[in-house]
């Protein structure tokens, strides 16, 4: 009973640390916003800039879903709902330390039953370890490279593509009852140019 | 020497269907799409309003019934499962009726929503496993690892583990009715079964012609209240018309397999035949408390009548969040029939 008690504490301490995986890395310094901007909450949404039709006109196309939460904003809806929608570090660390339970004490029945071999409970347990492990390596991963909107689109070598898409946020602007819809594009660092290596004569 | 009806009727098998049973459950099966689809709104409030008291008078019945006057062996498992009952019940009523409390921020809400969760599904667990244990050559112990895994994804996403208890609880009533059948009434099982294998076949056609359909106007608190309770705010990008159409199809067929073919099958769920109750005709039951109880029932269903007649909204909050104690009492009997 108390190797039991160990061998499953030994394993939580294994599995644990995958949890950590959802914090998300130190923010840079922020870049100065708007104290109004600032304290919009907005709406977390894609987007995607691409070339249309010759002479067509310009259009922002909202999903419903995405102006449904913007009006639920605008008339100022509970922040309680918001809350509820997103998981928090607490729910994910108690949710990863369950499903690590949940695959100790599947473990232990599973070889407990005796209805299965060793090769498959040995086959089992290293593609579980494995698993544990790629959680580790892929919950710091970046975000897969992707056109991105930025001040890049507008060079030459991005707008052969005709087209560029990333994350965006959506914002009602209180302070303009109308007015021209504003796409803001974040500004990347510019890329130093490479010195030749060529040395002087 | 036997009679032929009695050789008929000890030699009946589930093999045979009843074509008349099939195009019965399909005309209303039909009819209930029909109309529940064109007004989703108005149906839920007339299927909640007529049949939801009644449908939990019955239940509690038909549990009642099944209640042993003696739990012997099963005295543990009953204790927890009556017990987890109460305690559950108890802790979920705080959480509904407190969350406007100092303490309880959107962040602890969901802290106790979560812990709320694991306990139900601990409990589930636990209950199957004393099941296993009663039975020979069964270990139901992997309850409690499956338990586990449930849980987790009850931490992850919390909103849509509660919705998926709002759209499994009507099959509930399908699960306690076949088990029934096989008891009372084995040779319409396979009938059931093929009405059974139509159900998906109504939800598709109900997706299909509601799929892009606008949705439902939520200006008024009940209306936003039945389609947040449907999962429209949970599943912004589906017609919240399909998500209310969906869940009072489902609701209805729940009520009708409670309130109408329950007792048809089985003559101890007829709910004035108190002879048929193990605690009630037993020389050492309590045939006044149960009397008293059933009479309590009844003046539920009145006043719950009466509160959906002036107050339909508060009503029907008070009464979905007193019923949980009714969800939660199906479990240990629908485990004990393993």
């Amino acid at each position: 009973m108390k190797k039991f008690i160990l061998m499953t504490l030994l394993m939580l301490f294994v599995f644990a640390p995958s949890a950590f995986a959802d914090i998300a890395l130190p923010k840079p310094t922020p870049t100065p916003v708007s104290k109004q901007t600032a304290k919009k909450k907005g709406v977390e949404s894609r987007m995607t800039v691409r070339v249309g039709e010759e002479g067509s006109d310009t259009t922002l196309y909202l999903p419903r879903s995405t102006y449904k939460q913007l009006r639920a904003e605008f008339d100022e809806a509970d922040e309680s709902d918001m809350a509820a929608i997103q998981t928090n570090s607490t729910n994910t660390i108690i949710g990863g330390s369950l499903m690590s339970l949940a695959l100790i004490f599947g473990g232990v029945w599973f070889v407990r039953s005796g209805k299965f071999g060793g090769k498959t409970a040995a086959g089992l347990l290293i593609f579980a370890l494995f698993g544990a492990g790629a959680t580790v390596v892929f919950a710091n991963m970046a975000p897969p490279s992707s056109r991105k909107i930025s001040s890049d689109m507008f060079s030459s070598e991005v707008q052969r593509f005709g087209y560029a898409s990333g994350k965006i946020r959506i914002v009602v602007d209180n302070s303009q009852e109308a007015g021209n819809v504003t796409l803001v594009v974040s500004k990347d660092k510019p890329v130093e140019p490479k010195v030749s290596a060529t040395p002087n004569q | 020497m036997q009679s032929v009806k009695e050789i008929g009727l000890s030699s009946r098998s589930a093999t045979n269907l009843s074509p008349f049973v099939i195009v019965v459950a399909l005309f209303f099966m039909t009819c209930a799409a029909f109309v529940i689809g064109a007004f989703p709104l108005t149906l839920s409030i007339v299927t909640i309003f007529l049949f939801a008291g009644v449908h939990n008078f019955v239940e509690f019945r038909y549990f009642l019934a099944r209640m042993p006057l003696r739990w012997g062996n099963s005295r543990t498992y009953y204790s927890i499962g009556i017990g987890g009952v109460f305690t559950l019940t108890i802790i979920y009523l705080s959480i509904y009726f407190a969350s406007n409390n100092f303490l309880y921020g959107a962040t602890n809400y969901m802290i106790f929503v979560g812990v709320w969760n694991t306990l139900f599904l601990l409990w589930l667990a636990s209950l199957l496993w004393l099941r296993g244990r009663q039975k020979p050559r069964s270990d139901y112990s992997f309850a409690f690892p499956v338990a586990l895994f449930v849980a987790s994804f009850a931490w992850f996403l919390p909103q849509y583990f509660a919705l998926s208890l709002v759209y499994l609880h009507p099959f509930v009533a399908l699960y306690f009715f076949e088990r029934q059948l096989r008891r009372t009434r084995p040779e319409y099982v396979k009938t059931f079964h093929v009405c059974l294998a139509t159900l998906p076949v109504f939800l598709v056609i109900l997706w299909l012609i509601l799929g892009n359909s606008p949705n439902i106007a939520t200006g008024d608190f009940l209306s936003w209240r039945i389609t947040q309770h449907a999962g429209g705010e949970i599943l912004p990008f589906v017609s919240n018309k399909l998500l209310v159409a969906t869940h009072v199809f489902l609701e209805t067929i729940h009520y009708t397999i409670w309130i109408l073919l329950m007792p048809l099958i089985d003559k101890k769920a007829v709910p004035f035949r108190l002879k048929n109750i193990p605690l009630f005709v037993h020389k050492q039951g309590f045939p006044r408390i149960i009397t008293a109880v059933l009479l309590l029932g009844i003046v539920a269903i009145v006043a719950l009548w009466f509160g959906f007649a002036i107050d339909y909204a508060t009503t029907r909050d008070v009464y979905f969040a007193l019923a949980i104690s009714h969800v939660l009492a199906e479990m240990p009997f629908l485990i004990k029939m393993l």
